[in-house]
């Protein structure tokens, strides 16, 4: 098949390919003896290239969703967030700013309490008038009397401590 | 016996710097040949032989001996030529479109040739073609050797060599010089 060419092809080819004696270059001159350019020369930091670009996305993205670049702001907005979580129910207090010493979040019971033992105060006595709220409350409001009923925290166990509010009630009945 | 043809083959080792220095040095000249017949133009095929060494110097510690260097590195310089010829037709398009209203170019590679018949002929087939003719009737390798060395089975070679000696008999035939001894 291919010999249909003949030699007279082959001695063709071989002329017009021979006379191409160009000087082969030496192998310190070859191309693959070069140093590498460009960005191929950073190939072996590939995975520090990676990390590097990954902490600039992350930058880029905390600042964008936290709205500045400082991360000191980054740091205290944390901190709020975080903060906010367990202290939600807190404000409650800031709608009785009367009780400022009291900073428990169980205002609306210890209002419902305070009038049992604690007379001067008229405004929770006077609105509630529920009768059993008064032995939880007396644990609750421990903290206006903060240092004596420690055993607040006692308290709320049981009703076995109700005999400890008693004594206050008593001037409040009188 | 044995010992002869172990002496007649280079042996190389996979991965020494030496052994590749010396394959360089061994077979640029033919590589170089055969890029220029496939693509027609000793700079591009100087450009493409370059850069086959440099992938064969990347690959060099995973080449099997079970094949011939050569053949291995043809293997890498054709493919080589071959993306290079596509992205060369790319942008010889872009090149004629930038170039309409002006002169033309400089001059044909294969005026720059000799043989001029057959450097036009043989750059009317496709490089793959070429690059089959080249290895047979150049370097004289059988289908098997062609086939690993292009990395294709031999009945593919045998049908690119059939289709290229066709074409190539079709435009020589009629204008077959004495050869000049």
């Amino acid at each position: 098949m291919t010999d249909q060419l003949g030699p007279d092809f082959d001695a063709r080819l071989r002329a017009e390919l021979d006379r191409l004696e160009g000087p082969t270059p030496l192998p310190s001159d070859a191309r693959y003896s070069q140093p590498r350019t460009g960005y191929r020369r950073f190939g072996g930091m590939t995975p520090a290239l990676v990390v590097a670009g990954a902490v600039a996305v992350l930058l880029v993205a905390a600042s964008a969703v936290l709205g500045s670049p400082d991360p000191a702001v980054w740091v205290t907005t944390i901190e709020n967030v975080t903060r906010v979580g367990p202290a939600g129910p807190s404000p409650s207090p800031v709608t009785s700013p009367n009780r400022q010493v009291n900073p428990t979040p169980r205002a609306e019971p210890s209002e419902a309490v305070e009038p049992s033992h604690e007379s001067p105060e008229p405004s929770g006595g006077e609105t509630h008038s529920q009768p059993v709220e008064p032995p939880e409350a007396s644990a609750t409001p421990s903290p206006e009397p903060a240092e004596t009923p420690s055993p607040g925290s006692d308290g709320e166990h049981s009703g076995s401590e109700s005999p400890a509010p008693s004594p206050s009630p008593s001037p409040s009945d009188s | 016996m044995r010992g002869k043809a172990e002496s007649e083959r280079p042996a190389y080792e996979p991965g020494s710097r030496d052994d590749f220095d010396r394959l360089y040095r061994d077979s640029y000249l033919k590589i170089y040949r055969t890029l220029v017949a496939v693509l027609g133009d000793p700079a591009a095929a100087e450009d493409c032989a370059q850069d086959a060494f440099v992938l064969a110097f990347r690959a060099w510690s995973r080449w099997r001996p079970d094949a011939p260097a050569e053949a291995w590195l043809h293997r890498i310089a054709i493919n080589t030529a071959v993306s290079y010829q596509r992205k060369a037709n790319l942008r010889t398009i872009g090149v004629i479109l930038r170039r309409l209203g002006r002169p033309g170019a400089g001059p044909d590679p294969a005026e720059v040739a000799l043989d001029r018949d057959l450097s036009a002929a043989l750059r009317t087939l496709p490089p793959k073609l070429r690059a089959a003719l080249v290895l047979r009737h150049y370097h004289g390798y059988n289908n098997r050797e062609i086939a690993a060395a292009i990395g294709v089975s031999e009945r593919t070679v045998n049908k690119r060599l059939r289709i290229a000696g066709e074409r190539m008999r079709i435009l020589l035939g009629q204008d077959q010089k004495p050869l000049p001894t």
